[in-house]
């Protein structure tokens, strides 16, 4: 017992060692990281900003029908299960597909983008595109689909796998 | 047996030396994939992202020179057993996540699999058993003591 918790003692040691010594190395970086993280509330690529926003405010979007949801992630994924109406816009694609897409955007409506969840930065892409195409009411959810699909809000495709519970079915 | 535990040893301290160099070298992408977990509040995502592979680093290192083997193998096991539950976590839940186990990148499209799952529980138990069986050989520190002497 007596070894075993001179094994734990010194675990902690060498961790707090550690867990100093990367600290402090951040200190010193030249973009050190917030110790607390905080949500960015926006985003800026290739000179466009866009707005993030949650799924919850996603979802008043999607109710008041001014607004048209963009998916930008793989189109087979699109396929098996996408948000309800979304389109489907990729940074792979997006160059030869934008023409056929084009209609069905309009400048005066709200595109909300979104793509797997927040570590997939393919949303941004996409609005930075559209951004220079001169859109201007570009907003990315940026918790993707993941979050929408979990909380249940409409989504739609062929998929068998889908796990929404109160989307559309 | 005593080569089994320097293997082991070599094994563990080896892998995670290679898994925490991108993390020391990136924390900002290894703190998306602590995020992208969702287990851990993201506030303290950047926290754990500026601290944990300094730990591991430090822990592979003394794992393969011999210098406080147990505590360090009681820190990869510790280290291992969070990975293994938020692998096994992740796996449930259907994340389609880089798993961030060998690289910062979170832009990957590396899927977490049974194989992430079966190797993780690999290493958990290797990692235990060196500090069971550890009796202080192959140590750096030893050796070099007694070569003074």
């Amino acid at each position: 017992m007596k070894e075993f918790l001179s094994i734990i003692s010194k675990a902690i040691l060498i961790a707090l060692l550690c867990s100093a010594v990367g600290l402090l190395r951040n200190t010193v970086s030249s973009q050190p990281l917030p110790l607390i993280y905080t949500r960015p509330t926006e985003v800026t690529k290739e000179g466009v900003k866009i707005p993030l926003i949650d799924v919850k405010q996603a979802k008043t979007y999607f109710d008041d029908l001014q607004t048209t949801f963009i998916d930008t992630r793989k189109e087979e994924d699109y396929t098996s299960a996408h948000v309800k109406g979304a389109v489907f816009l990729n940074p792979d694609t997006m160059q030869d597909n934008f023409p056929m897409v084009q209609p069905l955007l309009n400048e005066d409506n709200k595109i909300i983008l979104y793509c797997y969840g927040p570590e997939c930065d393919m949303a941004e892409e996409v609005a930075a595109f559209l951004g220079q195409l001169g859109y201007k009411k570009l907003l990315i959810m940026n918790s993707g689909f993941r979050a929408w699909e979990e909380a249940g809000f409409p989504v739609e495709g062929s998929g068998k796998d889908r796990r929404s519970k109160g989307g559309e079915e | 047996m005593k080569y089994l535990t320097l293997a082991a040893r070599l094994l563990i301290g080896g892998l995670f030396i290679y898994a925490s160099i991108y993390k020391v070298w990136d924390p900002a992408s290894f703190a998306v994939s602590v995020r992208n977990y969702m287990i851990l509040p993201p506030d303290y995502s950047n926290l754990a992202a500026l601290t944990l592979p300094w730990i591991e680093l430090v822990a592979g290192v003394f794992l393969i020179l011999g210098i406080e083997t147990k505590a360090s193998a009681f820190l990869t096991t510790g280290m291992l057993a969070v990975f293994f539950g938020a692998i096994l976590y992740a796996y449930s839940i259907g994340l389609d996540i880089d798993c961030g186990c060998f690289s910062s990148s979170a832009g990957s499209a590396g899927k977490i699999s049974p194989y992430h799952i079966a190797r993780d529980s690999m290493l958990l138990i290797i990692s235990f058993l060196i500090i069971v069986v550890d009796k202080g050989d192959f140590s750096v520190l030893s050796a070099l003591k007694s070569q003074s002497a």
